[in-house]
This record gives structure tokens, sequence and C-alpha cells, in this order.
């Protein structure tokens, strides 16, 4: 039974498993930025981002071709077995359940902290900072609970 | 009630045909790692996906999947 079919689906799965930490990656770095702008507007990095911007489309175009490559020459159709099969994993579905359950409380328990520390600031930036904060933390909340989720245990063959 | 388990035979199903957990995710459609968290007991799965199952190694559900613990211990 072991064929083409099953390392296409391995293939699948691991495209999957990266497309995700890349996201998570990609999402923390832009969160970190956009939260060091709120915070320090004259600081060099706010300086710099106008200049740089430009360089985020090129970037997830280049991590988009990276992992694409990882698909050793074939592409991801969303109509072929093996993606339906992922995207309609019970296993994956009851995890994305899970994690988006856990995020929740993770970005409710944050709030206080977050707004005992950011609370401090003059209102507009307070605000934008507690909002970048809250949205990067609880994506990345969601994005790394649900990779933790679904790892395999190591049983079988 | 609260405990009784799903017991399942999957493994063992599947060792029988010498098949493995990507070649039994293939013939009933889903990834390998539903039939991996099944097979170790962290996932409950839908009566859809057992009778797929079932139906990818030609057993009966029974067969398959048992209920273990509680008052109506079979």
């Amino acid at each position: 039974m072991t064929g083409s079919i099953d390392s296409r689906s391995e293939r699948y799965l691991r495209f999957s498993h990266r497309s995700m930490v890349a996201v998570l990656v990609l999402m923390v770095m832009i969160g970190t930025v956009a939260l060091v702008v709120a915070l320090r507007p004259d600081g060099v990095i706010s300086q710099w981002l106008p200049r740089v911007s430009v360089l985020v489309p090129v970037a997830i175009v280049l991590i988009a071709g990276a992992l694409r490559a990882t698909l050793g020459g074939d592409r991801w159709t969303p109509d072929a077995p093996e993606a339906r099969a992922i995207l309609q994993d019970e296993w994956r579905r009851m995890n994305m359940a899970r994690a988006s359950r856990a995020a929740f409380v993770v970005v409710l328990a944050a709030q206080v902290p977050l707004g005992l520390w950011l609370g401090m600031l003059p209102s507009p930036r307070g605000v934008m900072a507690m909002a970048v904060t809250t949205m990067t933390f609880g994506l990345a909340a969601f994005i790394a609970l649900f990779l933790y989720f679904e790892r395999s245990a190591h049983d079988g063959g | 009630m609260g405990d009784e388990v799903l017991h399942n035979t999957l493994k063992v199903q599947r060792a029988m045909r010498d098949l493995t957990q990507a070649d039994l995710a293939t013939m009933a459609g889903v990834t390998r790692k539903s039939v991996n968290a099944i097979e170790t007991g962290r996932m409950v799965p839908s009566v859809l996906l057992a009778l797929k199952l079932a139906g990818a190694l030609g057993v009966p559900v029974d067969a398959l999947f048992s209920i273990r613990g509680g008052p109506d211990h079979r």
C-alpha cells in the first residue's frame, strides 16, 4: 500500500505543519515590530519602518516559495484527496477547536497584566499597543497550541 | 458513565493486514495523525470516521471499537 500517494500525503502533512510554523514566526515578528512602533513611535525601528516595509511582501513571497519547494516539485492542490484529507481531518479540527478555546483563555488571562503594563501609556498609543499585543498574543497562542496538540504519539508504523 | 473508555483494536487489525498507519489513513481518507490519535486513545472518532475505518479494514464497527468500564462493560 505504501506508494506515491502515501509519500504525497506525508509531504502535504509536513507542508501543512511547516506553513503553520512559518505563519507563527511571521506573525510574531510583525506583531513585535508593530508593538515596538506603538511603544516608541520616535525610535529607530519606527524611523526605518517606511523604508523597509516594502520588504515584508517580498519576504512573504520568498517564504511561500521556500515552503512550496519543500513539496519537491509537487504543488498544493486543495482538491487533491490528500489535501482534502488534511483539511477535513477530525484530529486537526478537534485540535483547532481545543487550541482556539485555550488561546481564548490565554488572551483573557493576559488582559490584566497587559492592561497594567500598557495602561500607563498615553491613550492612542496605549490602546494601539494593547490591540496589537492582544492580537499577536492570541494568534501566536492559537497556532503554538495547535501545533502542540497536533503532535503525533510515536506509536505504530 | 464517567469511567467508560473507548477501547479499539485498530493496531491489531492493522497489524493483521500488514498495514502502516499511513496506509490505513489513505484507505479511510484521513491523515496518519488521526489514525495515530485513535490508536493511542487520544481521540474518540466520530461515527462517520469509525465507519470509514471499519469499512477500510473490512470488519464491523463493533469488532474495531468497544466500550470498556462503567456499568455496561462489554
